[in-house]
């Protein structure tokens, strides 16, 4: 250990006791003030999705992460809807954690004449995630940051606050139990969210379109997906107020080498030369066996 | 990383979760352990904030119990006063309490409770100039169990030392180590609440640092 955290683990550490009589007082006076709140009036409603999503420019940003919500919605919904039969949560969480990994370009627009910020996202098994937003490209497990890289200045940098917060309520343990995601955000209001089939907008019978209403705003929320394998593949939410708009495209396929979501390996490869684009990508390998960066091209 | 446990991590979640199949991936453990733990941290504060919010009292307990402590060596820190720092932990989780059914928890819990505790140590400290680095740490350290009048803090002798040695801090520094220590807050959090630059933190919390070890000279173990 450093002794810089020595110091810091003997300040840290050093003991304190509490009087237990004293103690149990302030939690009563605590509990008092709670209950004197409460008898004020009835306890708010607390906010539900699209509270959240459309009340306050400033938590727009949550948006974003709000998409994969929406989805595990979907695909709750999907099995209700497209088969008629009943599907439960824990089925739910099943059909997600047979996907092995998945991308996600998310584009979000402030008003109508913003320009679009971008984030991309690769999310594999065990909670590793990649995610790239403008010049960074970030590294995170669990829901935290572990490293953030500039492709532009190839240093390690302070990652950008909006990546995350996005990548903070990602958050996910081993699998994708996007149950736990939804418990730590929203105590499961989400799942009282029920889009219905919008057959107007569908054109074609692959795909199937679902439509959901905000009760509070004009905004509303689009998701697009595949008929027979149930799966999302794109979103849009659009508020006609304001013309805010956040349009993310879903891709499924196979794992990424792991590699790919490794931090360390993408830093011993930060000061080669090479393109930005080859840098922002480095390791990813298209499923297809397309070229992905120009390191790829043939010489 | 020189010096750094560094051990595959498919080793170490297997044990923990055995039908994960991971790829194999190199990462420092201490920095996983870490994030483990916050997340776990998070995901609860969420739900019992929920709870709160809902009208189950019962959650106040665990914030409380859980918190406790952390707040009181900060604010008795900050403060340089063990009775003051009771004070100011005991109006902040009144506080809380009074407006927890309408709390919307938007970042760490901790770091918000934490934040109270600091804007109310210097509105404090504002108010009563007298007490001030230096001149009451006299108050550190020096409270034992039956001793004197009704105590809720009670001080080891570690923090005794570790709170006069805080004292000799200029407030600015002590401010951000121990907010970062005991507030688990970010140097960018620090950053934002004294209205500083993040490297104006940085290089603070490491003169602060280097101030207590030499204040601590021969009580921490190298």
């Amino acid at each position: 250990m450093k002794p810089q955290n020595h110091i810091e683990q003997f300040v840290k550490n050093a003991p304190i006791r509490t009087d237990a009589a004293l103690s149990e007082r302030v939690l009563d006076r605590m509990r008092d003030a709670y209950s004197s709140a409460g008898s004020a009036g009835p306890a708010p409603r607390h906010p539900d999705f699209w509270d959240l999503l459309f009340e306050s420019r400033s938590v727009r940003w949550v948006a974003a992460a709000i998409i994969f919500l929406a989805f595990v919605v979907l695909v709750g919904e999907f099995g209700t809807l497209l088969t008629g039969s009943n599907v439960a949560w824990a089925d739910v969480n099943l059909r997600f954690q047979s996907v092995p990994f998945f991308y996600v370009s998310i584009y979000l627009k402030e008003d109508t004449l913003a320009q679009p910020q971008q984030f991309e996202l690769w999310m594999g098994k065990g909670g590793y995630l990649r995610m790239r937003v403008g010049p960074q490209v970030i590294f995170g497990r669990y829901g935290h940051v572990t490293h953030a890289f500039d492709v532009r200045r190839r240093s390690e940098v302070e990652v950008d606050p909006v990546a995350m917060d996005i990548v903070r309520m990602l958050a996910t343990p081993d699998e994708f139990s996007f149950e736990t995601v939804i418990q730590s955000i929203s105590g499961g209001k989400l799942v009282d969210i029920t889009p219905a089939m919008n057959t107007q907008a569908a054109v074609g019978r692959d795909l199937v379109v679902f439509d959901a209403q905000s009760a509070i705003s004009p905004g509303w929320v689009r998701i697009y997906a595949l008929r027979q394998s149930k799966l999302p593949v794109g979103l849009r939410i659009w508020d006609p107020a304001e013309g805010f708009v956040i349009d993310a495209l879903v891709t499924y396929a196979k794992e990424q080498p792991a590699v790919f979501f490794d931090p360390q390996a993408f830093a011993t490869r930060l000061h080669e030369p090479g393109s930005e684009t080859s840098l922002a990508y480095l390791f990813l390998k298209d499923p297809g066996g397309q070229d992905v960066t120009p390191t790829d091209l043939p010489k | 990383m020189p010096g750094a446990l560094v051990v595959p991590i498919s080793d170490k979640i297997s044990r923990r979760t055995k039908q994960t199949r991971l790829p194999i991936c190199y990462i420092n453990v201490e920095t996983i352990v870490a994030n483990e733990r916050a997340f776990s941290v998070q995901v609860e504060d969420r739900l019992l904030v929920r709870r709160l919010n809902r009208g189950d009292a019962t959650a106040l307990a665990r914030v409380y119990e859980k918190y406790r402590d952390d707040l009181l060596r900060l604010a008795a820190s900050l403060s340089s006063d063990a009775t003051l720092g009771e004070d100011i932990v005991q109006d902040v989780f009144v506080r809380f309490a009074g407006s927890a059914r309408t709390f919307r928890l938007t970042g760490s819990l901790k770091g918000y409770l934490a934040t109270c505790v600091a804007n109310a140590a210097r509105n404090a400290l504002k108010a009563d100039r007298r007490r001030q680095a230096g001149r009451l740490d006299e108050s550190m350290g020096l409270v034992a169990d039956g001793d004197g009048p009704e105590r809720w803090l009670i001080c080891s002798e570690e923090f005794g030392l570790v709170g006069r040695a805080m004292a000799a801090l200029p407030p600015e520094q002590r401010e951000i180590v121990t907010l970062h220590l005991y507030g688990d807050l970010t140097f960018r959090e620090i950053a934002q609440w004294q209205e500083t630059s993040i490297k104006t933190v940085q290089s603070r919390y490491r003169y602060g640092l280097n101030r207590l070890r030499s204040l601590l000279n021969g009580e921490v173990a190298e």
